[in-house]
């Protein structure tokens, strides 16, 4: 469906498109996590989370553990690749939230992977997140504009 | 980082076998060097990721997990024996093995 959206770039209204360009899902088991926090040694996820990851986590840990990874995760599947077969890495995609609410949250890309969303001038669309008991979920919709001429 | 000996082989091969066997539950004796971790095994990149940590816990190792990531953008570990040949070379050279060809 196309809108008309603010170009940030030409600093002009344009008519555009938005379309998906990259969706991807994730479903983690928390009891996997409970020994890589064991006894509060984080040296797995100091691995893959950035420094500001590990200083934000409060609360049930193990959660918190569990949803920057399966974000992570989430957006390897969105972008198309994973951590082997390309030049993104677990730090790229921090997951901050705010205080200790699992409601409030942003998503930040970094290096090649904010790089590949610039060069095809694509955004994060949506994201959403949700745990119980036994698993945690990530979901991410990134979206692509094109202009309608 | 440990010169590789035939004890250090030994030990990798015995600690990858019996990770995977009790991690995707299934018999060991089932496992073996070709045996492909992700259609056969079922095998995630937690899984992967915990089997680092194990070697670098074990073997006091000093890496990150990038340089690894890196590595394997090249060579890829599909199977056991692969990942018991990356394990070696983590253990032998850490994160030089980005200098690896």
């Amino acid at each position: 469906m196309a809108h008309f959206v603010w170009d940030h770039f030409w600093k002009r209204k344009v008519f555009a498109m938005y379309e998906v360009f990259g969706c991807g899902i994730d479903v983690e088991e928390l009891a996997r996590f409970d020994k890589l926090i064991d006894n509060d040694d984080y040296s797995l996820m100091e691995d893959i989370c950035t420094r500001r990851e590990i200083d934000n986590i409060c609360g049930d840990k193990r959660v918190r553990f569990a949803l920057s990874f399966s974000c992570k995760e989430a957006f390897f599947k969105a972008l198309g690749m994973s951590w082997t077969n390309s030049d993104v890495f677990w730090k790229d995609i921090e997951l901050l939230f705010h205080d200790n609410d699992f409601n409030h949250y942003k998503v930040d890309l970094y290096n090649y992977a904010k790089d590949i969303l610039v060069k095809n001038n694509a955004a994060i669309g949506e994201t959403f997140l949700d745990f119980n008991e036994e698993f945690v979920l990530f979901q991410v919709v990134l979206v692509k504009m094109s202009e309608v001429k | 980082m440990p010169v590789i000996t035939q004890e250090i082989r030994d030990a990798v091969k015995e600690i990858v076998y019996n990770f995977f066997s009790e991690e995707c539950e299934v018999d060991r004796e089932s496992i073996n060097s070709e045996t492909k971790i992700i259609e056969e095994l079922e095998g995630d990149s937690l899984m992967f990721l915990e089997l680092l940590e194990i070697f670098k816990k074990k073997y006091k190792l000093d890496f990150g997990v990038q340089s690894i990531g890196q590595y394997m953008v090249k060579h890829p570990a599909e199977t056991v024996a692969k990942v018991i040949d990356l394990t070696l070379l983590v253990i032998e050279h850490g994160d030089k093995i980005t200098e690896l060809d």
